[in-house]
């Protein structure tokens, strides 16, 4: 962290990967030379990975000397500007990437806008002094953990849930993350193929994944009964969201079980569980009545890197993006949540049945389609 | 300009081959965005500084609906000039 390297340290580096410490030095040399030429021809310069660098022309404008007030005109000059691509931006904003806009109410946004030297993170939800501290506090120690937040999701389902939070005090919140507990046994009893732990789970995520930094034992036990599912890596920082916002952006439990128990007071938690499974259970069939694609021959496996998605693999091999709920299918033991998804995940590619999918084929791209719909709504908050 | 237009253009510089010149760019591309997510900077003299900046959480409208937003933080990666090529930034006119 905040370590200045030099152009010496790259060369290092480039030797260390394996190259003549006098190519590695040319190279990098070049390298950042030919930049500079040709964006003083004025050529854009694209660099896979990296981004662009051109030269851009603004305009001329009148400034005020700081010091004398005095008004001064500042001519049109030349800009080196830089553009990070998209990728290297997700990459660099690992600390802050589980962070969403906030909608405000008229409220505290005028409030928020007339004390502008310290804004609170948190302005929806007044359950929050400690929890908007622990954000402020949170790019060092979120460094390390968010290393590991999957990166990659269905983009067609990404949940938004942004509705107020009802606060809960710190009693009711530790009813329910042991509540949260006997829900996961239960799930872990089950080992249905869908995350079982549903609404209790939803409330209470917040909560648990505080428990994770601060209580070392309670917090294993969870993790480990969830070690299928990235939902336990987010760090305390999360909690400091608002408990359904961040709830929402780990929706890696929401099954539609949720959806039916949604209503019930989160307190309940543990009886819904057990009843909500079977609810969950039928709904699932009913998703996957039509096809069912984990009977299917596997073709091979493949690893999924950072910055991969389901539907990118589907387009790969089967010609349509659409065609991800079967491959969602076919992995639902690897993977809890189509919408979030931990780099590394080993999943297996099925020989799918030319019946089944074919890009061709309208009406194959309808099946596929319905069943996509019927997995979004399974997986998105509900509005 | 493409990436193998670039490429090319270091290429003859270099003397390197093809396959050599890309590995090398895939590798710096990627040591530098290493070192960017962990927060370092890299500096090449003569040329600039790649660097981490955090951006402060913010409030914005969303100018459609007329709903305020609260924009959080965020870091991005970017690029600032050295002094000699600031230098000649300012005096370049123009490729015309």
């Amino acid at each position: 962290m905040n370590n200045r390297y030099v152009l010496s340290d790259l060369v290092d580096a480039l030797v260390k990967a394996g190259h003549k410490r006098r190519d590695a030095e040319e190279f990098a040399r070049v390298f950042f030379a030919q930049i500079e030429e040709q964006v003083f021809r004025g050529d854009t310069v694209k660099v896979k990975g990296l981004g662009l660098f051109r030269l851009i022309l603004s305009g001329a404008r009148e400034s005020v000397n700081v010091n004398t007030g005095e008004r001064i005109k500042i001519d049109e000059h030349y800009k080196l500007q830089f553009l990070p691509e998209a990728g290297l931006k997700e990459l660099v904003n690992g600390p802050y990437a589980h962070l969403d806009p906030i909608p405000l109410d008229d409220e505290t946004a005028a409030a928020l806008a007339a004390k502008t030297d310290t804004v609170a993170d948190e302005p929806v939800d007044d359950a929050q002094p400690e929890a908007s501290s622990a954000a402020a506090a949170k790019p060092a120690k979120a460094v390390a953990a968010e290393k590991k937040e999957p990166v990659f999701e269905v983009e067609e389902s990404q949940p938004q849930d942004n509705k107020k939070s009802d606060k809960k005090g710190t009693t009711i919140a530790w009813i329910i993350f042991v509540l949260l507990a006997l829900a996961l046994i239960v799930y872990a009893l089950c080992s249905t193929v869908f995350n079982g732990d549903n609404q209790g789970a939803r409330r209470a995520r917040p909560v648990v994944r505080n428990e994770v930094v601060t209580e070392v034992p309670a917090a294993t036990t969870v993790e480990q009964t969830e070690a299928a599912q990235p939902a336990e890596q987010t760090p305390a920082a999360t909690a400091a969201k608002p408990a359904e916002k961040a709830a929402a952006a780990q929706t890696a439990e929401k099954t539609p079980a949720a959806k039916t128990a949604e209503k019930a007071p989160a307190a309940k938690s543990a009886e819904k569980a057990a009843a909500a499974q079977p609810a969950q259970k039928e709904a699932e069939k009913t998703v996957a009545s039509a096809v069912d694609a984990s009977s299917w021959e596997v073709q091979q496996e493949i690893t999924l890197g950072q910055n991969e998605r389901l539907t990118l693999v589907a387009q790969k091999y089967y010609g349509d993006k659409v065609y991800w709920v079967y491959l969602y299918q076919a992995n639902r033991d690897r993977i809890p949540n189509p919408n979030k998804i931990k780099a590394g995940t080993k999943i297996r590619i099925p020989k799918a049945p030319a019946s089944v999918v074919n890009p061709k084929d309208p009406a194959s791209l309808q099946k596929a389609a319905a069943l996509e719909e019927a997995y979004i709504k399974q997986f998105a908050s509900k509005k | 300009m493409k990436e193998n237009d670039f490429l090319s253009a270091v290429r003859k510089e270099t003397g390197f081959s093809a396959k050599l010149t890309e590995q090398m760019t895939r590798q710096l591309v990627e040591i530098l965005s290493g070192m960017l997510a962990a927060g370092d900077s890299l500096t090449i003299h003569g040329f600039g500084t790649f660097e981490l900046k955090k951006k402060e959480e913010r409030l914005s409208v969303n100018p459609v609906s007329g709903k305020r937003f609260m924009i959080p933080p965020k870091q991005v990666p970017a690029f600032r000039p050295g002094a000699t090529l600031k230098e000649r930034i300012k005096n370049y006119k123009g490729n015309e």
